[in-house]
């Protein structure tokens, strides 16, 4: 598999939110506003990357009996340096983020690349399924934060673009609106990436 | 068999040692920057509610609900505010607020240094409009859902927790307060 193919595998055809569906609590969580989807699919894309690569590195001397142990303090270790990294250069983000950094730790994207790639594969392959992977989560969030920021507050990245006429429909940026737009955007996905698949094929 | 456990027990302590060195690295790196963004915050808070004033910071008893409280105060030295650091809980995570309040127990200005509430609901308590209503406040504090006499304060509507949370943080900075200030306040 080239690493070409493995991002856009991550992206597209294997999008881990829009076709695996794993990684749902973040992904209704911190899309209620398109700054936050960014932020939250950025640091969770480079925890990914840097644990999918340790891990590849380390897969021949875990033992298998505590490997799920070995993931999680990796992946905790790195969850931790992007919270304080964040917490010391970014802390506007990091206060819009909050509490939802920390629970990258039990992404399961994460322990699920961990688990089904990066323990199998080469450090290579690994990071680019990781980078593909990551890409994949942010580029869903975004889509989804996007469209939810726009109906529920009438912004894009915070500026306001319906003027002031425009009534917020704010359930779209609370948990039911998530779930909601969450099922359009997969269902639209899904017929989209039927049409490409069909004209392929013919 | 024991060649595995010992394995095992080397490997997860190998990774878990070396997982704590690098975080004991990246927080001896970060600590500093990490505090002294949250000072700023507090102090430009403080500034933008009294403009002008030198703050003296008041050392606390361990039974305050202040987590800081200062004096501010002229250049002559002359006290002429009060400002609390109070932390409540609010729907999501804490909030923390900068409250100040004239040497009579009213208040100055609200300030909140860190929210983490629903984007679009509990947000709006930060607005600075809403915010506003509590300017000139002292004594007790109303909050309803409308506003009818000058001492109520509005709730956010579809957000009672985050506008209860932070009206409370108020109250208590200024039922405290009163303690510092000598209890000049008129309830």
């Amino acid at each position: 598999m080239n690493s070409l193919k493995q991002i856009t595998d991550g992206l597209f055809a294997n999008n881990p939110v829009l076709v695996q569906l794993i990684g749902m609590c973040p992904t209704l969580a911190t899309t209620t506003s398109l700054k936050n989807a960014l932020g939250m699919g950025l640091s969770a894309a480079a925890v990914l990357v840097c644990s999918n690569v340790v891990i590849s590195i380390l897969r021949k001397i875990i033992p298998v009996k505590v490997r799920i142990a070995c993931y999680i303090v990796i992946i905790a270790g790195f969850v931790t340096v992007v919270d304080l990294l964040m917490q010391a250069y970014l802390p506007e983000l990091s206060v819009s983020l909050g509490m939802y950094i920390p629970l990258i730790v039990v992404n399961c994207i994460i322990l699920a690349r961990a688990e089904a790639f990066a323990s199998k594969n080469g450090v290579i392959a690994s990071f680019f399924d990781g980078v593909g992977m990551g890409l994949g989560f942010t580029f869903a969030l975004c889509l989804l934060a996007f469209f939810r920021e726009l109906i529920g507050c009438g912004t894009v990245y915070g500026i306001p673009v319906f003027g002031s006429g425009y009534e917020p429909v704010t359930v779209i940026v609370q948990t039911p609106g998530g779930f909601l737009c969450l099922g359009i955007l997969i269902a639209a996905f899904k017929v989209v990436s039927d049409k490409i698949k069909g004209r392929k094929r013919s | 068999m024991n060649k595995e456990r010992v394995a095992m027990v080397s490997v997860l302590a190998f990774i878990c040692i070396a997982a704590a060195a690098l975080l004991g690295y990246v927080n001896g790196v970060t600590k500093d920057r990490i505090e002294a963004i949250a000072n700023d915050k507090m102090q430009s808070a403080m500034e933008e509610i009294i403009p002008g004033a030198v703050f003296k910071e008041i050392t606390l008893p361990d039974s305050s609900k202040f987590d800081k409280a200062f004096f501010a105060e002229d250049e002559a030295g002359n006290k002429t505010a009060f400002c609390a650091k109070v932390t409540v809980s609010g729907f999501a995570d804490d909030i923390v607020l900068i409250v100040g309040t004239d040497l009579n127990g009213s208040v100055l200005g609200v300030k909140i240094t860190q929210i983490n509430e629903t984007a679009g609901l509990g947000s709006k308590t930060n607005d600075e409009a809403w915010l506003s209503q509590f300017k000139g406040l002292s004594g007790s504090i109303n909050l309803k859902k409308v506003k009818t006499l000058p001492t109520d304060v509005a709730a956010v509507s579809g957000a009672t927790i985050s506008s209860s949370a932070v009206t409370g943080g108020v109250q208590t900075a200024l039922d405290e307060a009163a303690v510092y200030l000598g209890g000049a306040n008129d309830e």
